[in-house]
């Protein structure tokens, strides 16, 4: 062997693809406590902790023969007297140039090493830290799953609550009977009416409605027929009410309706309608009339002022003989 | 065929013949491993090669820790690609944990093959004393996990996908890609723990394929006491020892591999068209 690869300030090792070691430099001889002689035509695997015959083999092996080259691999070698000695290894394999040991022609793989003692203690402390970062942030993603699944129970939950919520209020906006809105809706609707009114400087109107003896019909044909008389009656002030204005039940068989954005003469017409309708309309009881009490907002005028109007415009149309409207601004009578 | 889980796989088709040779990789490596065996065999067979999820070209989205925490995540897969190839049975060569993930998909769909061979195969890695002899204490598997680690194996690819990031250095990445042991550094550890964890032992007894074990000479990884042990399990199965060293011989001595399949699958009749 050359001089200067005999000394060279790196281990070579040269072997055939069997793994037999043909020629090994004094350096690596010095490195791992063994003769020349006790190493030429010995096994490589000799030299190594049985892991890393394993990685060897698994690992080695298959890069020399797909690559012919190995690089920068790390394995750990055994000294003579059985102590670790961990190298950085790169190897190149090559058709034999006719060394003394190798048939001309056959392929040897030639291998430099270093001892990398304190870099291998470096890297084993850093992949320790590696690990524990991956297991961290394996962690760290399992609970931000739990955490997002968490989440989406918590927004399934809140929209059945929003359902919940929706029905629990309609319930508490409607009257049973009828399905109209009760009467605490109605105020609701009224007052945004009313301050809606003032806002746009449009005027509301409101409409109470009043069945003309009504205890009579109760009296004479029972509660079942009266109830049914106030859902029918219901059904046609919903009808009549449209998208634009809302009806509600205002007491037992008083109905309200607010409308906003109307002005005396609209009030005044569609009240006329309804109670030419309910007139004309096939009870299955008796005739049945209605009595309508209309008031429309002034400037500045409450809601309060607004019922007070429509309940003296009401008890106008009773008093004149009932099935008849009344608008409490000029106490126009129809009819 | 089914593209998408051919594609899954990286799978390759070449040669043709009338059966079908599905050449499964060993542990951590990809279809390239069987370059110096393979061609032998395109001239009577129609010869697929493959990639496992999580390694070479296939697909590593479709890698799931879950299902690859085990080998049967593996087998699974094996019976999804015989699927796709077609309607038929294939003569299945696996390579090391190859062989074993072959086993057990040749349990989950015996009628699929016509035989398995099984190169450098180990059911079971780790010594169970007094009466089994895989080869390693758990320790010694441990430290060659450890080593896995030290070397980066797995970090090519991890490695490529951050240069791939760097548009003034593509040709870096692709020089990283091409490494053949290019595995996502998660699979390399969770498919290191699968297999040298693993004990299937208990599943020889279900094998009901005609089956031969190739077993190497100087084998550390898979001893000859772990090859016997697989031959006295599986009823009606051929062993064969090699001349050949070590635990790759379809890369180290690649002329007696396909010499002695060859032989074999001859004296099965599997030659006659």
């Amino acid at each position: 062997m050359d001089e200067r690869l005999d000394h060279a300030p790196c281990g070579f090792l040269s072997m055939a693809d069997d793994g037999r070691i043909t020629e090994v430099n004094q350096t690596l001889c010095g490195l791992l406590g063994y003769t020349r002689g006790e190493l030429e035509g010995r096994l490589v695997s000799l030299l190594m902790k049985r892991e890393s015959i394993a990685f060897y083999q698994l690992y080695f092996v298959p890069m020399i023969r797909m690559q012919d080259k190995v690089e920068a691999m790390y394995l750990a070698l055994l000294s003579k007297s059985g102590e670790e000695v961990p190298v950085l290894l790169n190897a190149c394999r090559r058709i034999g140039s006719g060394g003394p040991e190798i048939d001309c022609g056959s392929p040897e793989i030639d291998c430099i090493c270093f001892p990398m003692k304190e870099r291998y203690e470096y890297e084993k402390a850093l992949l320790t830290v590696k690990q524990e970062t991956d297991e961290r942030n394996r962690l760290k993603k399992k609970q931000i799953a739990e955490l997002e699944c968490l989440q989406k129970e918590l927004e399934a939950k809140q929209q059945e609550l929003l359902v919940v919520n929706d029905k629990l209020r309609k319930l508490a906006d409607t009257d049973g009977l009828t399905g109209l809105r009760n009467r605490r809706s109605f105020h609701e609707h009224l007052t945004e009416a009313v301050r809606h009114s003032e806002e746009s400087r449009q005027p509301v109107s409101l409409l109470l409605i009043d069945i003309d003896n009504f205890k009579l019909i109760n009296d004479t044909y029972g509660h079942l027929v009266g109830d049914s008389v106030l859902q029918e009656m219901g059904r046609l002030l919903t009808e009549e009410a449209g998208t634009d204005n809302v009806a509600a039940r205002y007491g037992g068989e008083e109905f309200a309706l607010v409308l906003p954005a109307s002005g005396k003469s609209a009030a005044v017409a569609l009240a006329e309608r309804i109670r030419s309708l309910v007139e004309k309309a096939d009870w299955a009881s008796t005739a049945i009339t209605v009595s309508i009490g209309a008031a429309t907002s002034m400037p500045g005028s409450t809601e309060l002022a607004l019922q007070e109007d429509a309940d003296r415009a009401l008890y106008a149309s009773k008093n004149a003989g009932r099935n008849r409207v009344t608008h409490a601004n000029h106490s126009i009578r129809v009819q | 065929m089914n593209q998408t889980t051919l594609k899954r796989h990286a799978v390759r088709i070449s040669g043709a013949g009338p059966k079908t040779i599905v050449f499964a990789p060993g542990f951590g490596c990809d279809q390239t491993m069987w370059r110096l065996v393979a061609p032998a065999f395109e001239k009577q067979f129609r010869v697929v090669l493959f990639d496992y999820v999580g390694s070479g070209k296939s697909d590593y989205q479709a890698y799931s820790s879950e299902t690859y925490s085990t080998l049967e995540g593996y087998a699974q897969d094996i019976v999804a690609i015989i699927e796709a190839l077609g309607d038929g049975k294939v003569i299945f060569i696996g390579h090391s944990a190859g062989g074993t993930i072959g086993m057990l998909a040749s349990i989950l769909a015996p009628e699929r093959f016509e035989r398995l061979i099984m190169l450098g195969p180990s059911s079971c890695y780790v010594n169970a004393p007094p009466d089994y002899a895989g080869g390693f204490e758990r320790e010694e598997l441990e430290a060659l996990i450890g080593m896995m680690d030290l070397n980066y194996i797995g970090w090519a690819k991890y490695l490529s996908q951050a240069v791939m990031q760097n548009a003034d250095r593509p040709s870096l990445a692709g020089e990283l890609e091409e490494s053949f042991c290019s595995t996502d550094p998660l699979v390399a550890r969770e498919f290191a723990q699968a297999v040298f964890f693993s004990d299937y032992r208990d599943r020889l007894q279900h094998v009901k394929v005609p089956s031969l074990i190739l077993q190497c000479a100087e084998d550390i990884i898979a001893p000859e006491s772990a090859g016997a042990h697989m031959h006295e399990g599986i009823a009606g199965s051929t062993f064969m020892k090699m001349a050949a060293t070590g635990h790759c011989p379809h890369m180290s001595h690649p002329e007696e591999t396909i010499r002695l399949i060859f032989n074999y699958l001859e004296k099965e009749g599997m030659l006659d068209g």
